[in-house]
């Protein structure tokens, strides 16, 4: 028995193969070999793709939304979706514009737009969890309720005149190095996203909540209480994007941020994470990230008219939905030879 | 985890940083081709897709130019520098930009310009310190007088007028308006009186309504003037509905595919609008004509348009290709399938 | 009787386990056939190649008399071979009729479907076996049992020679239970032939003609139930003959560890009192729907209670605070164990420290090693059979799944137990270490309560059983008073001779 004990203790044991089949058939290896693919591809398409200056000046227009996908990351795999984030970050923004245009200073106008952006978040929990609405209804009204007050405020009207001095937040760069701004936040945000997500007890928990939230509850966790904080947490990162936004356009409208709901689920689930919850990575979304920027930068610099790189974008959503359950399905039945699930309830 | 995590952004770095290429261009060479770039509000625009053609037609005359006709897919500032961003790592040697934000495509323009990239806008423009030229659509004083002047020809220079206007705070429309008034001042407009305006927001079931509106109000109306294409072509479908046709004359600003069958139907005799294909047309010799050194943008400086003639850059270094464009039954049909 | 299906020899591998290992079986027109064995013994896979989900690697399936190749359910349907399962799969909002014709819908002939005949034929199927269902009612108003009653009608509909049910009994009340042997009994005098796969004997007895148990993906023996006993089965399932299910303990009772006072829930229960004493295994019997479940769901504070105090050593409880019954020392081990009381997908270990991760934390990170120092605790005291801590439960077995559940809820520390329904869906052989253990910790003075539906159990394992009817406490028996007859009949609140019959003593 206790041989059988001391075998059972140890970490998981594959055979070399094995482990590093399994490594192989990862989605984040799938997401990876796309990342190089798109790079080999995009410097064949254009001579001008593969230099560090523009490799770099391209994170700037997909960073906020790369921001943006890490707390709907840790959302959706807790089991719920926020829909609303693009119109949080134009009622964010707005909110930031009067401010500033009430002659707030910079810091006084950034505190605006994250408890802005954090009242949001808790107004989406309150409805989502007090009235037991699922979160896409939810959010879906909460979409057009945050905008539509953003267009009841502006009208066709912009808010600029914003100070210079903001400008250093979204378009500045590091120091006298290239690396721009708004990239290093990403980073920051990136590890510590990361870190709660798979090494504490936090993120052990929301995995739990996607998973089977009764019996999270069952188990003595407040799972509401978690989901309401995840939902605020979107609403304020979501306030930090409109932060970075209007400190790279210098103004706001409400149609800033428009449709960038979808393209930030898209990162989101393109990265491996479950649309139905309980499973994901942040190497994944990090990397769908990269893939799908660096992606629209070289469909642009080779000049491919919008509209088709929307319909990529489209095409992205739909294969990220469907691929990597396909791809689990598979693997699976290559690394371990795992009976696979059948389609009809199964007992047993 | 977190060990490869750190893998992928090594190799990330690596493959980032394994080719250095050129910053920006020099001084572009006689023989190099142009390529300037005509970035929209957005794409799948009728309005815009007649300019690049405009711009094709001007390409094709300069000889050593290339088009690279891009705009978002919605009319965003954020899509739109993003496009920017992509056309300064191409490194292009113009930008012509119609804007869908004055002010936040500024930081983006400015560094195309750091990169020795011509900035110029058209048909709408964006704050002086993100461009050299302005290629207006036209002089607002004179859409706002030569309208006037074209209803009173229709109602004889007597009864009553109204507007019918986009929204309250449009920064355009307003300034037309104000040009209508003063116009309406002149002695020959003593029997014209303009009893009204009202604002559709460039809704085109509001704007009917508003128009039915004035109907009711004003039962003696003469004429209406709408200086927006929603509101014109609106206001001719509720003449029309209401068999006030020829009673109640109709000008403004119209597309001639909105506008054709009303125009030959005579609900309205004629509707203006400036042209996109002179626009386009116009704004790539401007571009053109900067590049390679051919003109200063400088106030007072003279830039030849081809087939256009000549036009003279004013303080602000705005300029503009000709009165609005006037379609009546004659040739409005000529132009319904092109904007 | 006609044999209708043979199976000779099957063999079925999966990479890595040999599922099934030269099966064979008979399967005769108007006999219900049982289908026995532990979890893992090989049904499912069974049932599975019989029904076209899996083919075979080895051996033969013959349908009157022929060799089939059956790749896909839809050729077993075209044979007549149909397997009910238990989550009947119906389209709740359509209609009863609409349900038994979908996939085969009748048509007029101008491409326009006939629902008068469908309905007429409907009502005809229902007549024919006896479901007193209108062909109009929407299915998402009908309980499981009349959900599963429309699943056989339709295979019915079907003209389905061989009808698989797999533990269909499970969520059944006792009367549904009656209505489906109601059903067996007349598809039996048509000349249909059913394998009826259960856990539990008593049911086995009731209604089946013959057995055949696996064990280990192998045949363990074949022939009629009349000449079976209980214990031959069972030492034909388990391999070799296993003493009494329940242990021999001599209850020693200490101070009240659980007192419950007056709690009520509107719709649920009302006015329900008692109290645990530390050592002593209170049990509690009742049909589904007497609201055992939800008074234990009240105590431990994932429903809140309307009015009522609860107190545990003494000290009150906040009521709808699991946690704090956690940290008070009490814990509920849930009825669905899929559903309540694990995490499929995840691993054991992680499963084993989710209520207590502050513990295995530190500023907030998770040990492995701390967690697996845990879990190794009590997977040994539990003898959890897994390849390693970091498998997922999903591919754990039903019994140690239950371990799993188990050795979260101890390796909390807790003084009150309260166990719903702990063995349900687990084989024999687990069952009765499960039953040792809980008697092992009531013998350290742990207080438990033990919720069971099969009265057996209640009766073998509790020093006293309280017994629920329509949400309130109904009679309470303990010691030598307590006969299966008289918790049954007050359970039902009906005279004893209704109770023998649903009785039959297992081992």
């Amino acid at each position: 028995m206790s041989g059988e004990q001391a075998r059972l203790a140890k970490q998981p044991r594959a055979s070399l193969g094995q482990r590093a089949l399994g490594l192989l058939v990862r989605w984040e290896m799938v997401l990876f070999l796309l990342l190089i693919g798109v790079f080999v591809l995009n410097s064949n398409l254009s001579p001008v793709f593969l230099t560090q200056r523009n490799l770099l000046n391209a994170t700037f227009s997909f960073m906020e939304r790369a921001i943006m996908a890490l707390p709907m990351m840790l959302i959706i795999i807790s089991g719920e979706i926020d829909i609303s984030v693009a119109g949080i970050i134009a009622l964010s923004a707005t909110a930031m514009g009067l401010a500033s245009e009430a002659g707030a200073s910079i810091p006084v106008m950034i505190l605006v737009a994250l408890a802005t952006g954090l009242a949001a978040g808790l107004l989406n929990a309150f409805i989502v969890l007090r009235f037991r609405v699922p979160s896409i209804a939810v959010t879906i009204g909460s979409m057009s309720l945050f905008r539509g007050v953003s267009w009841a405020i502006l009208g066709n009207q912009a808010i600029s005149g914003y100070p210079r001095e903001l400008a250093q937040l979204g378009q500045g760069t590091v120091g006298n190095t290239m690396i721009p701004m708004p990239l290093v936040m990403f980073a920051c945000l990136a590890l510590v996203f990361g870190i709660v997500l798979h090494r504490t007890g936090i993120g052990r928990t929301i995995f739990a909540i996607g998973n089977n939230a009764t019996a999270t509850q069952f188990s003595g966790i407040p799972v509401d209480r978690y989901k309401a904080v995840l939902f605020a947490l979107n609403g304020l990162v979501a306030g930090f994007a409109a932060v970075l936004l209007t400190s790279r356009i210098l103004s706001t409208r409400p149609n800033i941020a428009m449709a960038w709901e979808l393209e930030v689920v898209t990162l989101v689930v393109l990265g491996g994470v479950a649309i139905t919850g309980g499973k994901g990575s942040i190497i994944g979304v990090v990397l769908s990230i990269f893939v799908t920027g660096y992606l629209r930068f070289g469909l642009s610099l080779i000049n491919v008219p919008s509209q088709v790189i929307g319909i990529i974008t489209g095409l992205l959503l739909v294969g990220a939905i469907i691929l990597p359950g396909v791809f689990e399905h598979y693997s699976n039945k290559l690394i371990l030879g795992k009976q696979l699930k059948p389609l009809e309830p199964q007992r047993e | 985890m977190i060990k490869r995590l750190i893998t992928v952004v090594i190799v990330f770095v690596l493959v980032a940083g394994g080719a250095f290429a050129a910053g920006a261009p020099e001084a572009v060479p006689e023989d190099e081709d142009l390529r300037i770039a005509l970035l929209v509000k957005s794409l799948g625009n009728a309005f815009f897709e007649a300019a690049r053609d405009g711009a094709m037609e001007a390409a094709e005359e300069l000889g050593d130019v290339e088009i690279i006709y891009q705009g978002p897919d919605e009319p965003t500032a954020e899509g739109q520098i993003e496009i920017i961003d992509s056309l300064i790592a191409q490194g292009v040697h113009a930008i012509a930009i119609s804007s869908n934000d004055p002010d936040a495509l500024v930081p983006a323009t400015q560094r195309a310009q750091a990169a020795g990239i011509e900035v110029v806008t058209f048909d709408s423009d964006i704050h002086p310190d993100g461009r050299s030229v302005f290629l207006a659509p036209s002089d607002d004083e004179l859409i706002g007088r030569s309208q006037v002047q074209a209803m009173a020809e229709m109602i004889d220079y007597q009864g009553q007028i109204a507007i019918l206007s986009a929204s309250a705070t449009a920064t355009n429309q307003n300034i037309w308006i104000e040009y209508m008034q003063q116009e309406l001042e002149e002695p020959e407009y003593s029997d014209m009186e303009l009893v009204d305006i009202v604002y559709g927001d460039d809704l085109s079931d509001q704007s009917y309504r508003e128009a039915m509106g004035l109907f009711s109000s004003y039962p003696d109306l003469a004429g209406i003037i709408s200086p927006t294409t929603v509101g014109v072509a609106a206001t001719a479908r509720a003449i029309e509905d209401e068999g006030l046709v020829g009673q109640v004359q109709l000008t403004g600003l119209g597309l001639p595919s909105e506008m054709s069958q009303y125009v030959q139907d005579g609900v309205s005799q004629q509707v203006a609008l400036w042209n996109p294909i002179e626009l386009g047309y116009g704004i790539t010799y401007i571009a053109y004509h900067l590049v390679r050194g051919n003109a200063e943008a400088a106030p007072g400086a003279v830039i030849p348009l081809g087939e256009l003639g000549e036009v003279e850059l004013d303080e602000e270094l705005v300029t503009f290709v000709g009165e609005p464009f006037v379609f009546d039954a004659s040739n409005i049909a000529d132009f319904e399938d092109i904007y | 009787m006609a044999e209708i299906v043979r199976l000779e020899n099957l063999k079925k591998h999966f990479p890595g386990v040999r599922a099934l290992d030269g099966v064979s079986m008979s399967v005769r027109a108007g006999e219900v056939h049982a289908l026995i064995g532990e979890n893992g013994a090989g049904k499912s896979t069974l049932v599975k190649l019989l029904t076209g989900v899996h083919t075979p690697d080895g051996g033969r399936i013959l349908v009157d008399g022929s060799p089939v190749e059956l790749k896909s359910p839809q050729d077993a349907h075209a044979l007549g071979i149909t397997a009910i399962h238990q989550e009947a799969s119906v389209f709740p909002n359509l209609s009863v009729t609409e349900n038994i014709f979908m996939g085969h819908l009748d048509s007029s002939g101008y491409g326009l479907l006939d629902w008068k005949t469908m309905r007429r034929r409907t009502e005809k199927l229902l007549g024919r076996f006896g479901v007193a269902l209108s062909p109009d009612a929407r299915v998402k108003d009908l309980s499981i049992a009349q959900r599963q009653q429309i699943e056989i009608v339709k295979a019915l509909s079907l003209n389905a020679r061989v009808i698989i049910m797999d533990e269909p009994t499970s969520t059944l009340s006792l009367r549904e239970i009656r209505q489906l042997y109601d059903l067996v009994r007349r598809l039996k005098a048509e000349g249909t032939a059913i394998v009826f796969i259960s856990h539990k004997f008593d049911e086995i007895f009731e209604i089946t003609d013959v057995y055949t148990v696996l064990r280990d993906g192998k045949f363990a023996g074949s022939g009629a139930v009349k000449d079976a006993t209980g214990e031959t089965l069972v030492r034909m399932m388990a391999g070799s003959s296993v003493g009494g299910l329940f242990p021999d303990r001599t209850p020693n009772p200490g101070e009240v560890a659980l007192q419950v006072e007056k709690i009520s829930l509107a719709g649920a229960f009302e006015d329900v009192s008692f109290g645990v004493r530390r050592g002593e295994i209170v049990g509690f019997f009742g049909l589904i729907g007497s609201g055992r479940s939800e008074v234990m769901q009240s105590i431990f504070g994932v429903r809140t209670p309307d009015t009522g105090r609860v107190r545990i050593n003494g000290e009150d409880l906040r009521l709808g605070s699991p946690r704090d019954a956690m940290n008070r020392g009490l814990v509920y081990v849930p009825e669905d164990r899929q559903l309540q009381g694990i995490i499929l997908d995840m691993k054991i270990y992680e499963n084993v420290t989710l209520p207590f991760l502050k513990r295995v934390t530190k500023l907030g990170f998770t040990r492995r090693r701390k967690e697996y120092e845990i879990t190794e605790v009590f997977a040994k005291r539990l003898s959890l059979r897994a390849s390693s801590y970091a498998q997922a439960v999903e591919s754990l077995s039903g019994g140690n799944q239950q371990k799993v559940v188990l050795s979260k809820w101890l390796a909390t520390d807790p003084s009150v137990l309260i166990l719903d329904e702990p063995t349900r869906g687990i084989d024999v052989g687990t069952k009765a270490a499960v039953h040792q253990f809980i008697g092992e910790l009531a013998d350290r003075g742990f207080a438990i309560i033990v919720v069971s539906s099969e009265l057996h159990e209640v009766i073998g394992m509790s020093d006293r059983v309280l017994v629920m009817r329509e949400g309130r406490v109904a009679g309470e028996f303990r010691g030598t008073e307590t006969s299966s007859d008289a918790v049954l009949s007050t359970a039902i609140g009906a005279a004893s001779e209704h109770a023998n019959a649903e009785v039959h003593d297992v081992v």
